[in-house]
């Protein structure tokens, strides 16, 4: 991943809502958010309806939040922030980043994710890389991808899914890191410079998220749900 | 043979039928005889002569008189007749004559059916003779029948003379009477022979078969000896063929007890072979005279046939298996004709025509339904032997395959128990004791914040460790590492250290189970901390290569202070050790280098890891 560019904001500081149950979690976070020039803070939510609320209240650009919430999941604040406000981003904060729970965020329409011991550094440099259109993605999870999307890289497959959407390249980069090569050996593999490889990452969790909507809306076309 | 019994009345109505063919058959020489054509010319007055002696004119039918006697003889019947005119041929019809016939009208011999072709001639025939229609007016006929042996009387039943055409409804049945049932009954008698002798060549266990083959020979050898010259086959002037009678009728009884699986004495199939032979040789010696012999053969025969009918009737009625009562049929119209031929040859019935011989063709046709009758129910018993098997296969297939499920079942849980096991052991070993550690830090008198986030973070990672253990593909050695590296960059990021990782040139190795996995993953993690705690390094590379032999080698380098500290060399030597085990039970070592202001620790793993 990039380094750290706790860069002088020469632009408005993000505005970010913060949800998580766990208090001391939340509190940290909290502090660590309110300590960064980069971002200001507007809401600190503890449940699922806070979130909502913030969410209906202010316009933002990054929502922070936990998936398993007491009144309901993470996912679907996700899911609502990306319908009303569809320039805002969304990440994920996990204990463990596991595929399960990344995967779950990414098809609502989140970008990235943080680790929920991440210190100032990494946080500041998940929003940021983030902000800047580049996302992060694990070896464990790009593998649980690759064999969703099919076993082979170069296969065709009709537009519409969400191989069919992903480029030649794009899947390159998920097999290499399925396959577990740094972003350093993928770039130079590839030809492709290194900074590149988390903004094509970004691309794949576009089209993994817009797929998901289609097939989403799909099957419930299939199952009489809606009426076009 | 399978009991298809019914129930109650029905069940009897085999039986009854059986029953019933049986006394219409027995009574049939009462009321059967051959049709008459409405305009034939019956000839009934003759001068009969025997062997050249006093012609005395006697009236048809005829029977010789006793004074025949014994042996060879010869009877002359002359009759005169007045031909009439006739556009086509004429016919001399026989209803019935025993012996060799041959007839000559003024001279001239007549053909027709008179050449005998099987058969005895002392059993009766019918005759269908042509007369030249050139012939007309009055003419004389010569009838001659030849006795050649025994003491079967001559006979001679009225004649009839007849247009060819008036003999067209019921020509076929005289043509059948004259010449062809003797023909048609050695051609099924062979057929049947030799079915009979294939069926026991393969099936020489069975008595049964046994029995019919002795049988189907014997009749055969009868038809065949039938036609033999006389002379050939007499002892004595008396046909052996008779003394062949007695072997007939032990021959049923064998048969009959056979089919009744009741044990047959031992004398019985000797008998078949020797009374016969005694007979004869009585006869030949000149012990026993030959219409005596004659008789005790047709003694034997009577009995025989009589017992085994009886036999089998009520054994089938016993066991309610009526086709076991199928030869009771002939076997008993052979004892009841026989019967009724001694009658007639002693003179006790006065009756002219010897039947029993007939009832042949008659045992032919029940052994062939008995046959067929087994060979239904054998393939009937084989289907359902067939079904049944079948039925068993897939009553045990499937119980095999429900073992085969329980037993994957068995395996799946004991992998699950085995994977539960090794997890408690490893959260044991690393994530309960950070816990403690915490526990213990937190409870110090002076709560020192920095070192309860340590043992927090070393906890954080060990269950990240342990997860990144599980759910690998057996040759996803370099996945398990990229896991381990996206959770070092970060930290070492914080702690300002440069991780230049590359694993492009590990090679394959296989047998990753999530437990091998983490013993590695252990390896790396103790000597990145013990880089961090004793070189304060600015950069650790971490460089996956191929041995010579095949072997991977993952070599972690990084610059260390100069001079060496003594004092941790201790803290380090544990720590090498501790690598160094773990790398044994992975079938690898590790070696350290130090020098030139770098520490060089080299894992070696072999291409195939061994089963934890």
């Amino acid at each position: 991943m990039s380094a750290a560019e706790p860069a002088p904001p020469d632009r408005a500081p993000y505005r970010i809502v913060l949800t998580e149950d766990d208090e001391p979690v939340r509190e940290r976070l909290a502090a660590l958010l309110r300590g960064w020039d980069g971002g200001e803070l507007v809401a600190v939510c503890a449940t699922f309806a806070e979130s909502l609320a913030a969410i209906e209240t202010h316009r933002l650009d990054l929502l922070i939040t936990d998936l398993k919430l007491p009144d309901g999941n993470g996912v679907d604040a996700i899911r609502t922030l990306r319908r009303k406000q569809p320039t805002a981003e969304a990440m994920v904060i996990s204990v463990l980043a596991d595929e399960t729970t990344v995967l779950d965020a990414i098809a609502a329409g989140a970008s990235g994710y943080l680790l929920k011991d991440a210190d100032s550094i990494d946080l500041i440099e998940a929003i940021t890389d983030l902000m800047a259109g580049r996302s992060p993605i694990s070896s464990r999870i790009a593998r649980v991808l690759v064999q969703r999307l099919g076993a082979h890289p170069r296969e065709d497959q009709p537009p519409g899914t969400a191989r069919g959407a992903l480029t030649a390249r794009e899947m390159d980069i998920l097999w290499g890191i399925a396959k577990g090569f740094t972003y350093a050996e993928i770039a130079e593999r590839l030809g492709v410079s290194r900074q590149t490889v988390p903004v094509h990452i970004r691309n794949i969790y576009r089209k993994l998220e817009a797929s998901n909507r289609s097939e989403a809306v799909f099957e419930a076309t299939r199952l009489g749900l809606i009426r076009l | 043979m399978t009991g298809r019994s019914g129930r109650g009345a029905a069940a009897l109505v085999p039986y009854v039928l059986i029953l019933g063919l049986t006394l219409i058959l027995a009574a049939a020489p009462q009321w059967v005889s051959l049709p008459v054509p409405k305009d034939a010319v019956p000839l009934t007055g003759a001068l009969f002569s025997l062997d050249g002696g006093e012609a005395v004119p006697v009236t048809l039918p005829h029977r010789w008189p006793d004074s025949a006697g014994f042996g060879p003889a010869r009877g002359t019947y002359r009759m005169s007749v007045d031909l009439p005119a006739s556009e086509s041929l004429l016919l001399l019809l026989v209803p019935a004559a025993q012996h060799t016939l041959s007839v000559r009208l003024d001279g001239l011999r007549l053909w027709g059916s008179d050449r005998q072709s099987w058969g005895e001639p002392a059993l009766a025939s019918a005759y269908v003779l042509a007369v030249p229609p050139t012939r007309e007016g009055p003419g004389t006929f010569e009838i001659v029948l030849d006795r050649e042996s025994g003491a079967v009387p001559g006979y001679l039943s009225q004649l009839y003379l007849t247009g060819a055409d008036a003999t067209a409804p019921w020509g076929w049945l005289w043509s059948f009477a004259s010449n062809g049932t003797r023909t048609a009954v050695v051609g099924l008698q062979t057929l049947v022979v030799l079915g009979i002798t294939i069926v026991w060549l393969a099936r020489r266990h069975d008595p049964i078969f046994a029995w019919l083959f002795l049988i189907g020979i014997g009749s055969f050898a009868l038809s065949i000896a039938g036609v033999l010259p006389a002379h050939v086959v007499s002892v004595n002037g008396q046909s052996v063929l008779v003394f062949a009678l007695a072997a007939f009728g032990l021959m049923a009884l064998g048969l009959a007890l056979s089919i009744v699986e009741t044990p047959r004495p031992p004398w019985l199939k000797a008998s078949v072979l020797a009374l016969p032979l005694a007979l004869v040789a009585g006869v030949g010696a000149g012990v026993l005279p030959p219409f005596l012999a004659a008789l005790a053969s047709s003694a034997v025969a009577i009995g025989g046939h009589l017992a085994a009918a009886i036999v089998l009737f009520v054994n089938a009625l016993r066991v309610r298996e009526w086709d076991r009562a199928l030869l009771a049929v002939p076997f008993f119209l052979t004892a009841w004709y026989g019967l009724r031929d001694v009658g007639i040859l002693t003179g006790a019935i006065d009756g002219v025509l010897l039947l029993s011989s007939h009832i042949r063709p008659l045992t032919t046709i029940a052994v062939l339904t008995l046959l067929m009758r087994r060979l239904a129910s054998s393939l009937d018993q084989i289907d359902g032997v067939n079904e049944t098997l079948r039925q068993k296969l897939s009553a045990q297939e499937q119980e095999l395959s429900a073992l085969h499920l329980k037993d994957r079942m068995r395996m799946t849980q004991a992998a699950r128990e085995d994977e539960r096991g090794r997890l408690m052991r490893d959260l044991h070993d690393g994530l309960s004791g950070h816990l403690v550690s915490i526990i213990a830090l937190s409870q110090a008198q002076t709560a020192n914040p920095a070192a309860i986030e340590r043992a927090a973070r070393s906890a954080l990672d060990d269950l990240r460790l342990v997860v990144n253990s599980l759910d690998l593909d057996d040759s996803d050695l370099i996945l398990a590492l990229a896991g381990l590296r996206e959770r070092l960059e970060p930290q070492l990021r914080r702690l300002g250290v440069a991780l230049d990782w590359s694993m492009e040139k590990l090679p394959q190795v296989t047998g990753v189970t999530p437990g091998n996995a983490l013993s590695i993953l252990r390896i790396l993690q103790e000597a990145i901390t013990n880089a961090l705690k004793h070189g304060e390094p600015s950069r650790i590379s971490v460089h996956g290569a191929t041995r010579g032999d095949g072997a991977a080698t993952i070599v972690i380098r990084n610059a260390v202070r100069e001079p060496a500290a003594t004092d941790i060399a201790d803290d380090r030597g544990h720590g090498l050790r501790n690598m160094a085990r773990r790398a044994e039970t992975l079938g690898g070592e590790v070696g350290f280098e130090r020098g030139d202001g770098c520490a060089t620790l080299t894992l070696v793993l072999p291409a195939h890891l061994p089963e934890s």
